[in-house]
């Protein structure tokens, strides 16, 4: 344990995995709440309802002070990239970068060009081009998640490359590394995770309102979308994109699937594990693993 | 890391200045934002300025530096000597006068004509500011204007150069505010290129040993790689080119306070 301690390796885990959740609370919410703003933005457009763009005004604020905390917290990542797994990066910068570089230059610079306007262009835009700003901002939004997720993928399930000769990695096809089926069904899962959340935000500041007796058509409007979202997407969340994830990671990485579901014991049958207690000592599976 | 920092500073005053409706409190982030905002200028200047100067690239190809050494430009130098502090001064009026002029440009009452003040000003300064650094850059590098000279697009990017001075000083004269922007514009982009086109190939000079210096095709990825993004770049940038494109033509003119706040009550 004191080896594990004094090794700036670990340490170095810990701080990259610290900025890694840290930053991951923001645009999980932000992707979540996109949708929700693009769909009130349409609602006001096809029915003229003036409460429809108060609500897209409100959630928008939130989508803007959270969008630019992600990008924030987000900053530090690609830093410790650098800073925390030079080698890695020197490794297999040739294949990671290139989704990281595709993140910047068609989601980001999409989502970030045009969520100013969201929030400061409505009287300069007008109604239909507003809508569209919407639009591009939840399309760039989940974009982004796509790229980073395809990066995340490859680090699971390598796919499309090459070693070249200088024992770094390089992309051999495109194609293959964009459409690996990793990425696929995680970010299906991903998105519907990213749903859920924003729904439940939506929800509970619906129901805080709804308490309080505060903004009534507002607090309708969040609690029937919410709610509805919310339900569909905790379902899809489980079936069939947590079942796709659990077969993919059970296909690739035995192990890993074997620690998420809590079995320490090889066997021909694995039982269901609802709650595992360790009352010894931690399983040896756990001790690679951290 | 020192940008990083200036950058989640000036980021978190830009976001957080404005919710609490309190003097200090609004002060306080503006002051952050001013402070981070002069410090990125001074880094980035610095960072400029060492990758025109060298780096202490070793036997090893890597390199450590300490802040300051003995403020020399040869051999294991520090981030700070006395070249590149002069760079980072330079970046600083240059970035200033810069900023000003897009104020001048985009705004009125006030703000322009205190912005209109500063533009002149600072353009006074930083057009000598370059002439110095480039001469010291000269003496820091003396084989730079040799392999300059016989490289076209050094000669491309000169003229751009002389062309975006011609314009400023012509701007500045007539009081033209679109002819200055143009012209600032075009400055720092004919700079740009013409100390690419000069350093290459070499991207990170050894100031140990040239031989130890980093190189295009040293530090290029694999021939894949660059197939690869030489294909989905060009998309990417056109499409990037016209949300700018887009977002400008919509923001053209001088902000109006009135009308750019959101919603339309």
């Amino acid at each position: 344990m004191n080896q594990l301690v004094s090794d700036p390796a670990f340490w170095s885990r810990v701080q990259f995995g610290f900025t890694l959740t840290y930053h991951y609370l923001f645009p999980q919410l932000t992707m979540g709440l996109a949708w929700f703003i693009v769909y009130w933005k349409w609602r006001a457009l096809h029915t003229g309802d003036e409460n429809y763009n108060v609500a897209a005004r409100f959630w928008a604020k939130i989508f803007g002070l959270n969008f630019a905390v992600g990008v924030v917290t987000g900053i530090p990542m690609e830093f410790q990239f650098g800073t925390n797994w030079a080698d890695f990066s020197r490794y297999a910068g040739g294949v990671i970068g290139q989704t990281l570089a595709m993140e910047g230059m068609f989601a980001f610079f999409m989502e970030s060009a045009f969520v100013g306007a969201l929030i400061w262009g409505e009287k300069r835009l007008g109604p239909r081009v507003h809508f569209l700003t919407a639009l591009l901002v939840a399309t760039g939004s989940w974009l982004s998640g796509y790229f980073i997720l395809v990066t995340n993928a490859f680090m699971q399930h390598p796919v499309g490359y090459h070693l070249a000769a200088d024992g770094t990695l390089g992309v051999a096809s495109l194609s293959a590394y964009l459409s690996n089926p990793w990425a696929l069904v995680q970010f299906a899962h991903n998105q519907t995770a990213a749903l859920v959340t924003g729904s439940f935000v939506v929800t509970a500041v619906g129901a805080f309102y709804t308490l309080r007796g505060l903004h009534p058509t507002q607090s309708k409007f969040y609690l029937r979308a919410g709610t509805l979202v919310g339900l569909i997407a905790a379902l899809l969340v489980a079936f069939p994109t947590g079942d796709q994830q659990a077969k993919i990671v059970g296909r690739h990485q035995e192990v890993t699937l074997a620690a998420m579901e809590g079995k320490f014991k090889g066997g021909d049958i694995a039982g269901v594990a609802l709650i595992v207690f360790w009352r010894h000592r931690l399983p040896d599976i756990i001790l690679p693993l951290c | 890391m020192l940008i990083l920092w200036c950058l989640l500073l000036r980021t978190m005053a830009l976001e957080v200045g404005g919710h609490i409706n309190d003097r200090l409190w609004q002060q306080f982030w503006d002051f952050v934002f001013v402070v981070s905002s002069f410090l990125l200028a001074v880094l980035f200047g610095a960072a400029a300025g060492n990758v025109a100067r060298g780096v202490p690239i070793d036997r090893s190809g890597t390199f450590s530096m300490a802040f300051f050494t003995d403020f020399n430009v040869r051999g294991y130098v520090g981030l700070l000597d006395w070249y590149t502090v002069s760079v980072a001064a330079c970046a600083v009026v240059l970035l200033g006068a810069h900023g000003a002029t897009y104020l001048t440009l985009k705004t009125e009452g006030p703000v322009h004509d205190r912005s209109a003040v500063l533009c002149r000003r600072l353009w006074i300064a930083a057009i000598p500011l370059i002439f110095i650094v480039s001469v010291e850059t000269l003496f820091v590098r003396s084989n730079l204007l040799r392999e300059g000279l016989a490289n076209p697009l050094f000669w491309l990017g000169m003229i751009v150069v002389i062309a975006s001075v011609w314009m400023l000083v012509s701007g500045i004269r007539r009081y033209q505010e679109m002819r200055i922007f143009v012209g600032s514009n075009s400055l720092i982009i004919g700079m740009l290129a013409t100390g690419g086109a000069t350093i290459y190939p070499v991207m990170l000079l050894s100031t140990v040993s040239p031989e130890y210096s980093l190189r295009a095709e040293q530090a290029a990825s694999s021939a894949n790689t660059l197939e690869s993004a030489l294909f989905w770049w060009p998309v990417a940038f056109v499409m990037a080119a016209s949300y700018f494109v887009f977002i400008s033509r919509r923001y053209s003119g001088k902000v109006s306070v009135r009308r750019d706040t959101q919603g339309y009550y």
